[in-house]
């Protein structure tokens, strides 16, 4: 089809905008929170900022690639994308397990390491998409349209459960959890699926002690709004005065202090924290307008997919990146407790970038075929084309 | 997509929106409402203020040479937050320290910082500075207080505690000028409790402590503790006390108390030359005669019959320790100290006259001395004598004075009759050697005149030429005094038999014009107790020893030209024998053609007179002393840390000969090591470095 041909030669700005905008936002706050320790530790005020510029431009070609890649294509590659991620994950936790250093989230190939995390969360997205575009209207039945699905997810958060890596869990459940109330499944089979999670979660919590204690200095923050006299608080409480001391407008860029060893992971988990307190609350908020604003135009891309699979592929990549960044900004501003997820687009770590602009990728993808006008209705899904197995 | 599949689209955006809602509430809540608070924790976590030490003043003697002076000694800490391998740290601190270092570490292990010692040996400092420091470990220059005459003056200039206050002596009466005014820096302080000095930091620079000069002679204060320890060692007193002044000015040249055996109560590093009172014995007979002269009761040559060395006074017998029947004029009664005479010419004087010249002359009351713990001493009122007071105070006993009230008194008669003020603080100056405040002389009244000065003067001098006080007798300067022997009024019972003495002399020389007042006195020596064989040999060696040094108010006469006329002779040098063992010495000069006069009972020569290198003809007698002074058995002191040039009067005073000083500064290094055994004619090398602030 010529349009959606000429389609993909157009680039969604409403999505790239605001992802170009995080970007070079990012690249400055990991320059400016990972100075101080990247000196400290590896003699090079530039060694985290060096290694993220290197991600950036490879996960530039990967959106690129992805941007020009017919997103129906991923439908077949799925499965053994799948099957790929459930391997890695499961060396993961056979490497973790055998006590291999270092070897409990990321894996490292030569100079290469890679967090199988972050790819699995992307693909099991695209897996669902494609499996829940199969189902149609059987999604309504438990064991033919629900299981097989929360099948997949449970064996996924099982091995990521096993680094123990909580948050992300947390996140890839959550994400499933509203591609199945997307895709239409009944409310009373969630609210199982949903308490379910939150048993697992409990377990998770009650078996390891320093999962315990974040949730208790958590508590104790909110109820006392300083750090418990254990300091199992200290962490969140660095955040909140990070924030805090911002104020509205912030001490300005690289002018921050609670990076200077206050904060635990000034360039990862809780750069957010840094932003606050160098560029205040007209930093945050901006940020925060980025992301929703990302956010809408994807699930606007969703709502005018050309076809179900598209729906659900947009609507699930863009739930993922807000549920990761919903988690990571309400552990910093101690919303929630903490837990390790990195902030996308903005801090620093290699895999989550490549992934996440790969989603960007394949968010364009979508947009780039995305009809014209509000109308929807049947007469959409049927101009669909190429879907492998139809419905 | 069906029209449901965008109505749930929608319900999700809608949910989403109002969770973002929410965290753009509580970013509100933090940034907006909570930004005061949290701003002020902010600062409060990351900035600590650091109090700035100011330098404490330094005390000086009247030549400007330091009593007491700051150096830089290294001190080992550890701040654990920085330790990357403890096992390394802790194998350091071993060596470096010992067991008590690592013990230290382990009880601070939850401090940002810990102070692992601050007394650092010269053989450890070599040793660290040898190996690499591991992380964590750091080896900082502090500011640590020393003595350079360390105990030889402790009771004068006193000490500073470990929190920087000065404890006693001039160190705790001027503690607030010397102390100088903190400061103050604020510093950047990380997650990890490690502080870093910042461009932005706030400063406030201490003000340095302004130094004393005091009137203190360091050369006077040596002499007089060396010979007083051997005093006190020789005669087996409980404890020996010295002062010696300047009578013009009331000039504190040098003030030593030393403790023997078995000291009286009080505890040690007591200045008892103004904390302990004493009955003054005959010194006391001083004030008896001048007020008899003065009131013109009395004429020099007025006399006294005295019948087998003893009188009847109304009710009571008076003896004397020589029984002589003879006429004494007040002259001789004086010279060879009287008892039953003084009771006569002190009922002659009477108790309104002799209790109001006792006030004149400064007694019961405190002679304001710019030092602590000053004791009054003390004097009845008349009402409350009782029939034999008037004789018995008339020769100084049921009176008790301190031995600086008493050397003051000496002082009114020495300069012509005018009590001083005894000052030990002359100036205050600013870091840039500027005066800031000036302590002058001064006079507290007239008390006799100087006709009446000048005669009793002279009857010190008989003292000393024909009486009592002849081993005061120096060849070579006329000298004036008065021994006194006071028998202690409280018969405890311990001890030997008899009675027990305290034994004291005051002495002026030149007797015609008196440039130093001394007074030594001795607390119950065993054996010979009379003043004038105990006590006045002291005063004489103090003078001749300090008139040698060449500095003092009293010089060798014509030192100068005896020298020239010596070198007209054969001319001879004479041998160094200090530090020599008495056999070795003597050896030493007779192989020289010298003969040898040994003093003390030391185990080596201390001082030597004449001097070595002297010109001397052959067969001269050179007078050694031998030290009981321990010190030269603990062999090389501990230079490091001294100022160049204070290494150096160390090492000369030692008469160890400087093999070679490298670098300028202080001292980082020595050669031998402290505590190594010093040999005759052995040198010593240093190493300096410069003294970093």
């Amino acid at each position: 089809m010529s349009t959606a041909i000429a389609a993909t030669r157009r680039l969604d700005w409403a999505i790239l905008l605001p992802v170009v905008g995080l970007l070079a936002l990012g690249l400055v706050m990991v320059y400016s929170s990972s100075a101080v320790l990247g000196a400290d530790r590896y003699h090079s005020e530039f060694f985290f900022l060096k290694r993220q510029a290197m991600r950036l431009l490879l996960g530039l070609v990967v959106m690129l690639f992805l941007a020009r890649l017919d997103y129906h294509r991923l439908v077949a590659f799925s499965p053994w994308a799948l099957a790929g991620s459930v391997v890695l994950l499961a060396a993961l936790v056979v490497l973790g397990g055998a006590g291999v250093r270092g070897a409990n989230r990321w894996l490292s190939v030569a100079e290469f390491t890679l967090q199988p995390t972050e790819v699995a969360r992307c693909v099991c997205v695209v897996y669902l998409a494609k499996l829940l575009d199969r189902k149609g209207d059987r999604i309504r039945s438990f064991r033919d349209g629900v299981l097989p699905a929360a099948a997949v997810l449970g064996v996924l958060a099982i091995l990521i459960l096993k680094q123990p890596n909580l948050g992300s869990t947390i996140a890839l459940l959550v994400t499933g959890f509203l591609m199945l109330h997307l895709a239409g499944a009944r409310p009373k089979h969630l609210a199982f699926l949903a308490g379910a999670g939150a048993l697992l979660a409990l377990v998770q919590v009650l078996r390891h002690p320093y999962m315990m204690d974040r949730v208790q200095g958590w508590l104790s923050h909110w109820a006392t709004g300083s750090v418990d006299a254990q300091g199992k608080s200290w962490q969140l409480h660095q955040s909140i005065v990070a924030l805090g001391s911002g104020g509205v407008f912030g001490e300005g860029p690289g002018r921050g202090m609670q990076k200077f060893f206050f904060l635990p992971d000034p360039h990862t988990d809780f750069i957010y924290a840094v932003i606050g307190e160098e560029l205040g609350l007209v930093g945050t908020v901006s940020v925060l307008v980025a992301y929703v604003v990302l956010f809408l135009r994807g699930l606007k891309i969703a709502g005018r997919a050309p076809d179900r699979f598209g729906f659900l592929l947009a609507a699930g990549l863009t739930v993922s990146l807000a549920v990761y960044v919903g988690m990571n900004i309400s552990v910093v501003t101690g919303i929630i407790p903490t837990t390790g997820l990195p902030l996308p687009f903005l801090s620093y770590g290699g895999s989550a970038l490549v992934v996440n602009l790969g989603v960007v990728g394949v968010l364009l993808n979508v947009a780039s075929q995305m009809q014209t006008g509000i109308r929807t209705g049947p007469a959409t899904r049927s101009s669909t084309r190429k879907r492998p197995g139809g419905r | 997509m069906s029209p449901l599949d965008l109505r749930r689209l929608k319900l999700l955006a809608v949910i989403g929106l109002l969770f973002y809602g929410a965290i753009l509430a509580r970013l509100i809540s933090i940034q907006v409402l909570g930004h005061s608070r949290l701003d002020r924790e902010a600062r409060g976590q990351q900035t600590s203020r650091v109090i700035l030490e100011p330098e404490r003043g330094r005390i000086f003697d009247r030549h400007l040479l330091p009593l007491a002076d700051n150096v830089d000694v290294s001190q080992i800490s550890v701040r654990p937050a920085e330790v990357r391998n403890a096992s390394a740290a802790q194998r350091f601190i071993r060596a470096a320290v010992g067991p008590r270092g690592l013990d230290r570490l382990r009880r601070g292990r939850r401090n940002a910082y810990i102070r692992i010692t601050s007394q650092v040996t010269p053989e450890q400092e070599i040793a660290i500075r040898k190996s690499a420091l591991p992380a964590g470990v750091q080896v900082e220059e502090v500011p640590a207080r020393v003595y350079p005459l360390d105990e030889l003056a402790r009771p004068v200039v006193g000490v500073v505690g470990v929190d920087g206050v000065g404890l006693e002596g001039i160190e705790r009466v001027f503690d607030r000028e010397l102390r100088g005014v903190g400061g103050w820096a604020t510093l950047f302080r990380d997650g990890r409790g490690l502080e870093h000095q910042l461009p932005q930091s706030i400063v406030k620079v201490p003000e340095p402590g302004w130094s004393l000069v005091t009137t203190i002679d360091r050369d006077a204060q040596s002499v007089l503790v060396m010979e007083l320890k051997r005093a006190v060692a020789r005669t087996g007193a409980r404890s020996g006390m010295a002062v010696f002044a300047d009578p013009h000015t009331g000039d504190i040249f040098a003030m030593a108390t030393v403790d023997g055996a078995n000291p009286p109560d009080g505890s040690a590093g007591r200045n008892r030359v103004i904390a302990d009172q004493y009955e003054p014995g005959s010194t006391f007979k001083l004030l008896v005669g001048c007020a008899a002269l003065e009131e013109h009761i009395l004429a020099p040559e007025d006399s006294f019959y005295v019948n087998h060395g003893e009188a009847d006074l109304g009710g009571f017998t008076m003896h004397d320790s020589h029984p002589e029947t003879r006429w004494y004029t007040v002259r001789e009664a004086t010279a060879l100290s009287s008892n039953v005479c003084y009771a006569q010419i002190g009922m002659k004087v009477g108790a309104s006259v002799l209790y109001r010249y006792a006030r004149l002359f400064g007694f019961g009351q405190p002679t304001r001395i710019q030092l602590p713990g000053e004791t009054s001493g003390q004097i009845r009122n008349p009402s409350r004598w009782s029939a034999r007071s008037l004789a018995t105070i008339s020769i100084g006993q049921e009176v008790t004075a301190t031995p600086l009230q008493m050397l003051m008194a000496y002082c009114a008669v020495a300069n012509g009759g005018i009590l001083m003020r005894p000052r030990i603080a002359s100036a205050l100056v600013n870091e840039l050697g500027e005066p800031v405040r000036l302590y002058p002389v001064e006079r507290v009244r007239r008390v006799i005149s100087p006709e009446t000065s000048e005669t009793f003067r002279s009857f010190l001098r008989d003292a000393v030429t024909m009486g009592t006080a002849t081993e005061a007798a120096l060849p070579w300067c006329e000298v004036a005094g008065k021994t006194g022997t006071a028998q202690k009024s409280d018969e405890g019972g311990r001890g030997y038999g008899q009675g027990r003495y305290v034994s004291s002399f005051v002495g002026m020389a030149p007797a015609r014009n008196p440039q130093i007042v001394g007074l030594i006195v001795l607390d119950e020596p065993r054996g010979a107790y009379y003043g004038g064989t105990v006590a006045a040999p002291v005063f004489r060696d103090i003078v001749a020893t300090w008139a040698t040094l060449g500095k003092g108010p009293v010089r060798l006469p014509a030192q100068t030209l005896v020298t020239a006329a010596r070198r007209k002779e054969q001319a001879v040098r004479v041998p160094d024998v200090r530090l020599m063992a008495a056999e070795q010495a003597r050896f030493v000069l007779r192989s020289a053609g010298m003969d040898c006069a040994v003093e003390g009972n030391g185990a080596r020569v201390a001082v030597q007179s004449p001097e070595p290198g002297a010109n001397a003809r052959s067969g001269e007698v050179v007078r050694v002393v031998l030290s009981t002074d321990p010190a030269p058995d603990i062999g090389f002191p501990d230079l490091r840390g001294l100022s160049l040039r204070e290494a150096l009067a160390r090492l000369s005073a030692l008469s160890v000969h400087i093999g070679g000083v490298y670098g300028s500064g202080q001292v980082v290094e020595q050669d031998p090591p402290p505590g190594a055994a010093i040999k005759a004619g052995q040198s010593c090398a240093i190493r300096c470095a410069p003294r970093s602030l």
